[in-house]
């Protein structure tokens, strides 16, 4: 019985060993720049805040569009990791997240939006630009 | 009873081991009053013009609304022979170190470091400094008309 016991544990710690998700604060930002919070964007207003306010907040975008009235912010995150114990290896899940800011021609805020892709450069250049001609509805 | 206490009690150190955290993280020395204070020219707000702006710190990585607004992207390099490529594959892609390191990386920082403002012109040329780079900040400065400082803000983007 014992031995069944023991047994039994040692299986359990080997298979849930590679389900660990190992929490890493500052590193699960795994490229770009630091990612930019839905609460940071909470004080942005249609039609009031500006482009000068978008910058002095959150610094150079990583990317313009249309003559600088698109801003995009990237960064990708590690949303989990995993480690198979076995073969000592790490594998990362990852997310890549763009902020996609919009101005009207009087440089004030006209619509921003959160979109999420993998975290190839071709995709993200193309989910971006397929935002930038998505219609607001 | 004593057993299965004792069992239970390794089975949690042995998954919690991981979870222990005895690095440091950049961004508790790094902050933005040390970047001010060691590595940027005085600022003053309706008195720093334009040019003297550009005369300490070189062009501006970016630049918005014909010139009203500059940013610059700023890191720390510490190489000032160029980093070599052990040096890169020892430090690319991390945000965290051991206090010795740390303290190791500080001191190149005293020693051979400089403000370095990554623009499209250079970025290639520092690739590898700009991704080891232990920390990078946006400096944004906007401008009046007559080209005095209006406004400005230093941002932590990375990490």
């Amino acid at each position: 019985m014992r031995l069944k016991y023991l047994l039994t544990c040692f299986i359990l710690v080997l298979v849930l060993q590679s389900c660990i998700m190992l929490p890493e604060p500052e590193h699960g930002l795994h490229d770009g720049r630091g990612m930019i919070k839905p609460e940071d964007t909470k004080t942005l207003q249609i039609g009031v805040t500006t482009r000068e306010a978008i910058l002095l907040q959150f610094g150079e975008p990583d990317a313009t569009l249309n003559q600088q009235t698109v801003f995009v912010y990237g960064w990708t995150t590690i949303v989990g990791e995993i480690y198979v114990f076995i073969f000592n290896e790490r594998y990362y899940m990852e997310l890549r997240t763009l902020l996609m800011i919009e101005f009207d021609s009087q440089n004030l805020l006209k619509r921003f939006e959160y979109i999420y892709t993998d975290s190839e450069e071709g995709s993200t250049m193309k989910s971006a630009i397929k935002w930038v001609s998505k219609e607001k509805p | 009873m004593k057993k299965y206490s004792l069992t239970l009690f390794l089975l949690i150190i042995f998954f919690f081991y991981g979870c222990v955290n005895r690095n440091i993280y950049l961004s508790e020395r790094l902050t933005e009053s040390y970047m001010r204070s060691r590595w940027l020219p005085p600022l003053d707000a309706s008195r720093t013009t334009r040019e003297q702006v550009v005369e300490k710190l070189g062009n501006p990585s970016g630049t918005f609304e014909n010139g009203r607004i500059y940013t610059y992207r700023l890191i720390i390099n510490e190489w000032k022979e160029g980093m070599s490529d052990s040096e890169y594959l020892d430090y690319c892609c991390t945000a965290y170190y051991n206090e010795k390191t740390l303290d190791k990386r500080f001191e190149q920082i005293d020693g051979d470091g400089a403000l370095l403002v990554v623009t499209e012109e250079n970025m290639e040329k520092y690739e590898k400094e700009i991704i080891s780079s232990m920390v990078e900040f946006h400096l944004i400065l906007t401008f009046t008309a007559d080209g005095i400082l209006n406004r400005y803000s230093l941002i932590r983007v990375r990490p």
